[in-house]
């Protein structure tokens, strides 16, 4: 533990990572106290202002801080990262466990993985808003659905790999149920991979979500959500160009904290990948 | 290899059949009746009953599924509920131009990733790897709608050198490639990404072989040994993402389209689901997930033949 922790600690571009989640989390968390005005409160006069001191981010075409609507849509933005990414995580794992302990599932589960993997995530998700509509949980549960499949066949992996090995058969021999057995011996000894993933997994539906809300399917107006801000300011580019580029630039950093700590969790949790893959 | 071939086959039909399936479902998990919801809510009963009888939907699910699939194996997906046009033609027309784009960023990617990729793995650890890796990883952070707005603002409002949107004749034509540059550059910078990481990758395990050793300790000159004896091998992983990100970019294109009005399946996609016209969503549904399971299939094949160890696994 104090290795992983030690290799964890030195590794720059992880903790970099780690500071600007805790950055915007932070930002997230103490919105209503951070965010210098009102992200909904509408004032025409001052639409469209470019940077200032009262408005450090400049204002939108409804003379909205753009500062304010970013730190507000920080909370969004983080929330369906991390929920989504739960909902992908308990389903896929649970498919997945049950897939490579139960011989008799493994065909079924993972051929019905396949069927939800012949789609490209985007389209997936953007089909599955088409059939709930557009609202906040039906976003975290088209993203969610898109994980399922990968967090599903990387638990199946482990689970073959470590369903042979000495102590699981001698949990077995000793009378632990497949309950128990499954959750109690095989998942803790796989938590690392999964770990890693779901960092890397929380970046992607941060993605997808923004994706969503700029196409117009994820959540309406006038909620600020950093996708949604993008598109807006679409219509401005030449006047205003800054509309469109202070939540983009949002989006790239937290993605790329999430990114850089999955990096950095790997190397930490796993050095003999780190070995292959810096050789 | 016919064994290999014939067992990958067995394995496509099920996924063809659960993807039918849930591209049928996409009409019916849908909260509410989605004639109402179709035909709007002040629309009279009678219109609405016609609509439904129409669709066919007062049959029991499976008659319902059947029949759609049956249909769909003739070719016919019914019609669009708004241009009433057959969905076939409506996507027929548009496939084409996301073939063009999707071709043409596919090319982009292979001829800067591959080539970042070699040299970030030979000059490793200098300052022309740490650039390559560290944009490789910024692209991969990128939200691709909000790198497109970026490119259109500088690149068409501010320098005036690209048309902000639409498509106009083919590639080979000056205004047509003119028109492609900007969508096909956004819809590569991923897969330069994908591609000059697993380059790199693949290069430095290859390097590291007894092969290479020994062919340099025989004298053969170091472009020979990176170009020839490295290259080739570790290019096979490379022939795979390849297809499959133009398997992906194919049904993945929706966003690219959609900003620069490109006149593709999926910007029709997009455009169906907010008018409701759920015809022609599973028809574009369906379309681009059986062309990914077809394209996975013929990666798997090829990476079958270009590696023989994987078919005896």
């Amino acid at each position: 533990m104090t290795d992983t922790w030690r290799r964890f600690t030195t590794h720059r571009l992880a903790l970099a990572g780690l500071a600007v989640i805790a950055g915007f989390a932070l930002l997230a968390l103490f919105a209503p106290w951070v965010a210098p005005s009102d992200p909904i409160r509408q004032s025409l006069p001052d639409a469209l202002r470019g940077p200032s001191l009262r408005f450090p981010l400049g204002t939108d075409e409804f003379g909205r801080c753009v500062l304010s609507r970013i730190i507000h849509g920080a909370r969004l933005s983080l929330l369906v990262g991390v929920l989504a990414t739960a909902i992908g995580a308990s389903v896929g794992t649970s498919l997945g466990l049950a897939a490579g302990y139960f011989r008799r599932l493994d065909g079924w589960v993972m051929r019905a993985m396949d069927v939800l993997l012949a789609f490209p995530g985007i389209l997936l998700a953007i089909a599955v808003m088409a059939a709930l509509g557009p609202s906040l949980p039906n976003v975290m549960i088209a993203v969610g659905i898109r994980s399922i499949p990968s967090f599903a066949r990387l638990t199946r992996g482990i689970v073959l790999s470590l369903k042979e090995l000495e102590f699981v058969q001698g949990a077995l021999a000793l009378g632990a149920g497949h309950g128990r057995v499954l959750l109690g011996h095989i998942l803790p000894n796989g938590v690392s991979p999964l770990l890693v993933f779901s960092s890397m997994q929380i970046a992607t539906a941060i993605l997808l979500a923004a994706i969503l809300s700029f196409l117009g399917l994820g959540v309406q107006p006038p909620t600020p959500e950093w996708g949604k801000m993008v598109s807006d300011g679409r219509a401005h580019l030449l006047e205003a160009p800054h509309v469109s580029l202070f939540p983009g630039i949002a989006i790239f950093l937290t993605v790329m904290g999430f990114n850089c700590l999955g990096d950095g969790l790997r190397d930490a949790l796993d050095p003999r990948l780190r070995a292959r893959t810096t050789e | 290899m016919q064994q290999f071939i014939l067992r990958r086959l067995l394995v496509t039909v099920p996924v063809l059949l659960g993807v039918s399936l849930l591209a049928f479902a996409i009409m019916h998990v849908v909260p509410g009746d989605p004639v109402r919801l179709i035909a709007g809510p002040d629309a009279p009963e009678d219109v609405v009953q016609r609509l439904r009888a129409e669709l066919g939907l007062e049959r029991p699910l499976h008659v319902q599924y059947l029949s759609f699939l049956t249909r769909a194996l003739q070719g016919d997906l019914g019609r669009s509920l708004r241009s009433r046009a057959p969905v076939v033609d409506e996507i027929v027309t548009r496939f084409p131009a996301t073939l063009e784009l999707t071709t043409v960023s596919m090319l982009i990617a292979v001829a800067l990733g591959v080539p970042l990729g070699l040299v970030s793995a030979v000059r490793r650890a200098s300052w022309v790897d740490y650039t390559a890796m560290g944009v490789s990883l910024s692209t991969l952070s990128m939200p691709v709608f909000w790198f497109a707005i970026v490119a259109i603002w500088i690149f068409s409002l501010n320098l005036g050198w690209f048309p902000v949107s639409g498509r106009a004749g083919p590639v080979w034509e000056w205004d047509g490639l003119r028109h492609i540059v900007l969508p096909s550059v956004t819809l590569a910078t991923t897969s330069i990404a994908i591609i000059s990481r697993l380059t790199r990758s693949g290069m430095l395990e290859v390097l590291g072989r007894d092969y290479i050793v020994t062919a340099r300790a025989k004298g053969v000159a170091e472009s020979l040994v990176v170009g020839k004896h490295a290259l080739k091998n570790a290019l096979i992983p490379v022939v795979t993402v390849v297809g499959l990100q133009y398997g992906f970019l194919l049904g993945g294109a929706v966003v690219t389209e959609t900003i620069f009005a490109w006149p593709g399946v999926g910007r029709l996609a997009i455009t169906s689901i907010l008018q409701r016209d759920y015809p022609v969503v599973q028809g574009c549904v369906l379309l681009v997930a059986v062309l990914f399971v077809l394209i996975n299939l013929v990666v798997d094949l090829l990476y079958a033949w270009l590696d023989p160890r994987i078919r005896y696994d």
